[in-house]
């Protein structure tokens, strides 16, 4: 496991010192006036040691819990990371449930009609989103939505609240940056409405878009439980089929589907890239593509890292879980 | 179910609802820019956004006199020092303010000559690298830098411990040599005037001389001042959230007329979409527009677009002597039809043919949409002593005549190969690539040029690093003056001057003889001869000099910008 | 008798069928036959004007603003007066261009490096999976963004990341796949008998645990052109004439609603290249579905 985190960030490490190192000094400036002094900040910073000397200086602070100074940021490492990871993790927080929740909804009924036109339909329509470019259908609500209809803004909440809520910073109770869930502590619902009409355009995106996901998985085992002995067995004693179908073919059905969370936690990682970079909702997506965009290397490692070690958790999870589904895997 | 449908569209109509409750209020003024702040600590920022920020919340000893850029008024100091008044005297060389009293910082301390000594000098002592602390040295000491090696110049901190001196209510600048351009620095935000005990307070240099090497070159996020101010501006700091949105604040105690905005929110928006939504919706009161966006903004309505000549100038340079090594943009590297050698810019045929296939009337019709100016020489007009010589025009006739006399006929015998790039996203930069390659192109089937791009810091890199065989960059004046451009285009230690690896000892005495010389007539005399220099060698096409373009939402008030500040936003000149 | 002798044809043939037995895999094939017969008839479609780079759209002028459709642009032009239809018709190019890269190649070193891992186990197993999890814990799109950033731009080098991006799903499948025939008795006898490891993957091994991954990349070829378009929008692609789909649509970003009194004046500038790259992922989509459905051993014999 530690094999692994140590692996990826010596890639990726390895990956940004085949810059230059006036190029990688360049991540500190801001303007072609600056340009004169690269070969200083390269001194200053030591980018034209060896690879393995800024690679050992590197993990000695990450050791420390120094991640460094984030350009992108434009602040340390940790003030950047907790002030964008609880934008990514609301998003996720409704996202989650209501992708799994229309998921299932809609694998069921496609399982129990298979092969009729409402299967046919509902797989077409979730397929189709799968396809759609996230970045143009998010650019194309925004356009419409917000341009034309003035309904829903981007970012995260209204300046004004924003402003208010830094004006009361000691007696307004934070809750982990959850504006939805702020809102309601403090008894102002309208800041929690304002929250919400910044969430509806990035759910409605990210939600068409990964549902079809969960509509294939759902829908394979469904129909597989339908046909299983107590289904037919049930259905022939004459009970209701409502019963047996939404009641004890779905529980069974929806085991799998806990399974592939764990690729939906992948995504809570990402943070939803192109979401967040079309609504100008400033989350870890946000951080992740600007600092590979730019360069910024302590943000992109650090982040890197810590995704790793996430991610090494996550994989030795579904692993244990596996072994325990399939006993051929477990005899070796 | 339907119970559940119907409770579904209650919420979003109560989520709809509001849109018309969350109208801007009265007295907050909000706008979007796409740079991020990185520090708001004088002696660092070097970079639109940085210097902004500075200038919002903290003051200068003086101020340009309206849109004049050789003109000045009072602003910490009592009077704009000029030889007339007795202001600056010795021949140029030294300059006195004489310090306003009365003037509060924003946590209530008292300005006095000591600040604004201790603000002169500290920048200079920390002069981080990256930072615009050179300009001051350079004017101060003589010397752009206080580093040697990684180390402390000898005898550096004496120069800059002498150079600024409190006389009584005044503060005396003691300049080795005469500079004409000097008073425009101290309008720079490296010469905001902090709080001298404040400022010690937050572990800036303790005001020793003897620990001046402990406090020189901070490393990068760590400067004591990069995220805390305390000025004397009208505004001050309230909240900033790094890349993101910098709110300001009016404050009260402020010593001069207040200004009528209590409000300013900075948002950092990067996509234009977004942007441009935003202002189409009413949220913004204000965003700056690129002149190729400017049919979008046009036709929208309740908006009021302002222009103001911006002190910046575009120019595609010819690297007369290109990398040769593994450079793929000369492909062959040899004159065979595959490729240019590296050398291919050094023949001044080819350089004229190339300027030839610059349509700049078109350019400055579509892609500029007609604001701009076309120069013929890289010094942007607003500047003193710049004049419109006769340069280069479009003609495809009199470019193939120069390409066939270019290598002794070799050029257009067997063609040549190679790729211009330009730095992804800037339109203009882009357009000016597609439009000189694509001209050239119709000379002659042999010729192929491709047009390619990189990020833009990759492109600040590479370029110094001679890979590119035309560069196409730009330059934002630091201080209004001819010297900042002709001098970093032409002389040979230029910034840009030396990449084009082109040395002429006509021009490297005149660029440094305009510096020195503090007569005008003779200044003019200089830079009109270094344009005309700039013309007859072919240095580099001119892309323009863009026209710094905001649009407005119909109910604010602004007051006329001044084209240093073009890109800036000075919360102070706004009313709503 | 001839169907006793070639029973991996008679799977073959039952596996069609039951593809096309779904009717929305039959419409997938219809978008994928439109396409190919563009991506062939480019050339007679769009005469190209630079012959030694048909890539390259031609354009007349340069203003930022999008013409409507009329004779000489029946697309009409994009930003910076591009001809749509040009670049839609050799976008399609580019695009196959992409992912048939992309896809045999990741496929390659994804189906050597899992089948060695999985045929082999041990040490071999050990070292290559743990590699395969280093790439594993770096989300797809930002390795990708960091190696195109590292490459540089065009899109040339976004296909490199890609693969080096993608290659780590076929090691992973394979590797399972594998697994589980390892054990199987004919491997087993195989091996006792002495035939040597090179022929038992080549002959038996690869041919079995094969099916999953083309499931797997008809799917991802989907992803595959997906990221490749977002990688052209974020400006990471080829210089802004080159005929390629997510280019073309970071073009017309500005111009997906027009001005308030008109928001739909520009649509031709979104509506095509977006359009191409929708029909060209769903088509690819619908067919790896259905395949895969097919291939589901839960649902097979239905």
């Amino acid at each position: 496991m530690v094999v692994v985190v140590f692996g990826s960030s010596i890639l990726l490490f390895g990956l940004l010192m085949t810059f230059s190192p006036e190029r990688r000094a360049a991540v500190y400036i801001n303007s072609p006036q600056q340009a004169k002094d690269l070969p200083k900040i390269v001194k200053l910073y030591g980018l034209d040691d060896p690879v393995y000397q800024q690679y050992f200086r590197w993990l000695k602070k990450i050791t420390r819990g120094d991640f460094g100074y984030s350009t992108t940021a434009a602040d340390s490492f940790w003030p950047a990371f907790w002030r964008y990871l609880p934008v990514s993790l609301e998003l996720n927080l409704y996202e989650i449930p209501l992708v799994i929740i229309l998921g299932v909804w809609l694998g069921t009924v496609s399982g129990i009609h298979a092969n009729t036109w409402i299967d046919h339909t509902t797989r077409f329509g979730a397929i189709t989103f799968w396809s759609l470019p996230t970045f143009l259908f998010a650019l194309i609500l925004l356009m419409f939505f917000y341009g034309t209809l003035h309904w829903f803004p981007p970012g995260v909440l209204s300046d004004e609240l924003l402003t208010y809520i830094s004006d009361h910073s000691d007696s307004y109770s934070h809750c982990f940056g959850f504006y939805t869930i702020s809102g309601i502590l403090n008894g102002r619902l309208d800041i929690t409405i304002d929250a919400f009409r910044h969430l509806v355009l990035p759910l409605t995106t990210s939600v068409l878009v990964l549902v079809a996901m969960v509509v294939r998985v759902m829908r394979s085992t469904m129909i597989e439980e339908i046909t299983k002995d107590y289904v037919i067995t049930a259905l022939a004693k004459g009970a209701d089929y409502k019963t047996v179908y939404y009641k004890h073919a779905r529980r069974n059905a929806m085991i799998p589907v806990v399974t592939i969370t764990g690729l939906i936690v992948a995504f809570l990682v990402q943070g939803n890239i192109e979401v967040e970079l079309i609504f100008n909702r400033k989350g870890l997506g946000y951080w992740l593509v600007n600092s590979a965009v730019q360069l910024d290397l302590s943000a992109l490692m650090g982040l890197i890292v810590l995704i790793s070690v996430l991610f090494v958790c996550v994989n030795l999870m579904v692993d244990i879980v596996c072994a325990s589904l399939d006993p051929r895997i477990r005899l070796n | 179910m339907k119970k559940k449908v119907s409770i579904f569209i209650v919420c979003i109509i109560i989520m709809v609802l509001p849109l018309s409750v969350g109208a801007a209020s009265k007295d907050t003024f909000k706008w979007a820019q796409i740079g991020t702040v990185g520090t708001i600590d004088p002696a660092k920022a070097y970079d639109d956004a940085s210097m902004g920020t500075i200038w919002n919340i903290y003051e200068t000893l003086i101020w340009y006199d309206g849109t004049n850029t050789e003109k000045f008024v009072p602003v910490l100091a009592t009077k704009a020092p000029t030889v007339k008044n007795g202001g600056i005297s010795d021949g140029g060389k030294k300059i006195t303010f004489n310090i306003r009293k009365g003037v509060k910082f924003h946590n209530g301390n008292t300005l006095t000559p000591e600040d604004v000594e201790y603000s002169l000098e500290r920048a200079m002592i920390c002069d981080p690298s990256g930072g615009p602390m050179w300009m001051l040295l350079e004017a101060l000491t003589g010397t752009g830098g206080t580093r040697k090696d990684g180390k402390l110049k000898a005898g550096i901190v004496d120069k800059i411990a002498k150079a600024v001196e409190v006389e009584g209510d005044n503060v005396v600048i003691r300049m080795p040599a005469p500079y004409p351009p000097i008073m425009s620095i101290f309008v720079s935000s490296l010469c905001s005037i902090i709080d001298k005990e404040w400022s010690i307070k937050q572990g800036c240099w303790d005001g020793k001389y003897e620990n001046a090497a402990k406090f020189n070159n901070p490393e990068g996020g760590k400067e004591p001042l990069g995220k805390i101010s305390n000025g004397t501006a009208p505004y001050r700091l309230k909240e900033w959230v790094p890349s993101d949105r910098i709110v300001y604040q009016r404050f009260e105690g402020y010593w001069g007329e207040k200004p009528k905005i209590k409000t300013g929110i900075r948002k950092y928006i990067p996509e234009w979409s977004t942007r441009k939504l935003m202002m189409q919706s009413g949220d913004l009161a204000m965003m700056p527009v690129q002149a190729s966006q400017l049919p979008e903004v046009q036709e929208m309505k309740n908006l009021r677009i302002v222009e103001t000549p911006t002190l910046f100038v575009t120019t595609a340079f010819f690297s007369q002597k290109i990398e040769a090594s593994g450079n793929p943009n000369i492909g062959s590297g040899k004159l065979d039809g595959n490729g240019i050698p590296p050398d291919f810019f050094s023949d001044i045929n080819v350089r004229k043919a190339f300027q030839h296939c610059f349509d700049a009337k078109l350019y400055m019709e579509e892609v500029a949409n007609g604001k701009g100016k076309i120069l013929t020489a890289p010094l942007p007009a607003g500047l003193p002593f710049q004049k419109d010589f006769k340069g280069y025009d479009f003609d495809l006739k009199k470019a193939a005549k120069y390409m066939k006399e270019a290598y002794k006929g070799q050029v257009w015998e067997k063609g040549f190969k190679m790729t211009i790039l330009h730095n992804t996203g800037n339109d203009m930069r882009q357009a000016a690539a597609h439009m000189i390659a694509e001209n050239v192109m119709e000379l002659n089937p042999k010729f192929k040029i491709d047009v390619a791009h990189v990020e833009w810091k990759d492109y600040w890199v590479k370029y110094r690093q001679h890979i590119y065989p035309i560069f196409i960059i730009g330059w934002f004046a630091d201080f209004a003056d001819p010297h900042n451009f002709l001098h970093t285009f032409m002389n040979s230690e230029g910034d840009y001057g030396k990449h084009i690896m082109f040395k002429d000892a006509e021009i490297d005495r005149l660029t440094a003889a305009g510096i020195k010389e503090t007569r005008t007539a003779e200044r003019r005399k200089i830079y009109h001869q270094l344009q005309k220099l700039w013309i007859k060698h072919a240095l580099g096409i001119n892309v323009g000099q863009p026209m710094g373009i905001r649009a407005y939402r119909k109910d604010v008030k602004a007051r006329k910008i001044n084209s240093q500040f073009a890109t800036i936003i000075l919360l102070r000149n706004h009313g709503l | 008798m001839a169907q006793k002798n070639y029973p991996r044809l008679k799977e073959f043939k039952f596996l069609l069928y039951r593809i096309f037995r779904n009717p929305s895999a039959v419409v997938g094939m219809i978008i994928l036959t439109f396409f190919i017969t563009v991506a062939f008839a480019a050339p007679y479609l769009a005469e190209p004007k630079y012959e030694d780079n048909p890539y390259k759209i031609p354009h007349k002028g340069y203003s930022r603003t999008p013409k409507p459709p009329s004779e000489n642009n029946v697309f009409g032009t994009t930003s910076g007066q591009y001809d749509i239809y040009y670049g839609v018709v050799w976008g399609t190019r580019t695009m196959f261009k992409v992912v048939l890269v992309v896809i045999t190649l990741s496929i390659l070193i994804g189906v050597i490096i899992g089948t060695s891992a999985g045929y082999f186990g041990g040490i071999v197993d050990e070292i290559l999976m743990r590699i395969t999890d280093v790439f594993f814990t770096i989300p797809g799109l930002v390795l990708a963004l960091a190696m195109v950033v590292a490459f540089g731009r065009g899109i040339d080098k976004i296909m490199l990341a890609l693969i080096l991006v993608r290659w780590r799903n076929y090691a992973r499948v394979m590797r399972s796949g594998i697994l589980t025939l390892r054990e199987l008795d004919y491997i087993q006898s195989a091996t006792v008998m002495g035939v040597s490891d090179l022929k038992i993957m080549i002959r038996h091994v690869v041919p079995n645990a094969i099916y999953p991954v083309m499931a797997l990349a008809f799917l991802d070829i989907g992803n595959i052109v997906l990221a490749a378009a977002f990688f052209a929008f974020l400006g990471l692609g080829e210089s802004q004439n080159y005929a390629d789909w997510g280019q073309m649509v970071a073009l017309a970003r500005n111009y997906i609603v027009g001005p308030p009194s008109d928001p739909l004046r520009y649509w031709y500038t979104v509506v095509y290249p977006g359009a191409s790259i929708v029909l060209f992922v769903l088509g690819f989509n619908l067919i790896g579905d259905a395949l895969r459905d097919a291939l589901d051993p839960k649902l097979r014999r239905r």
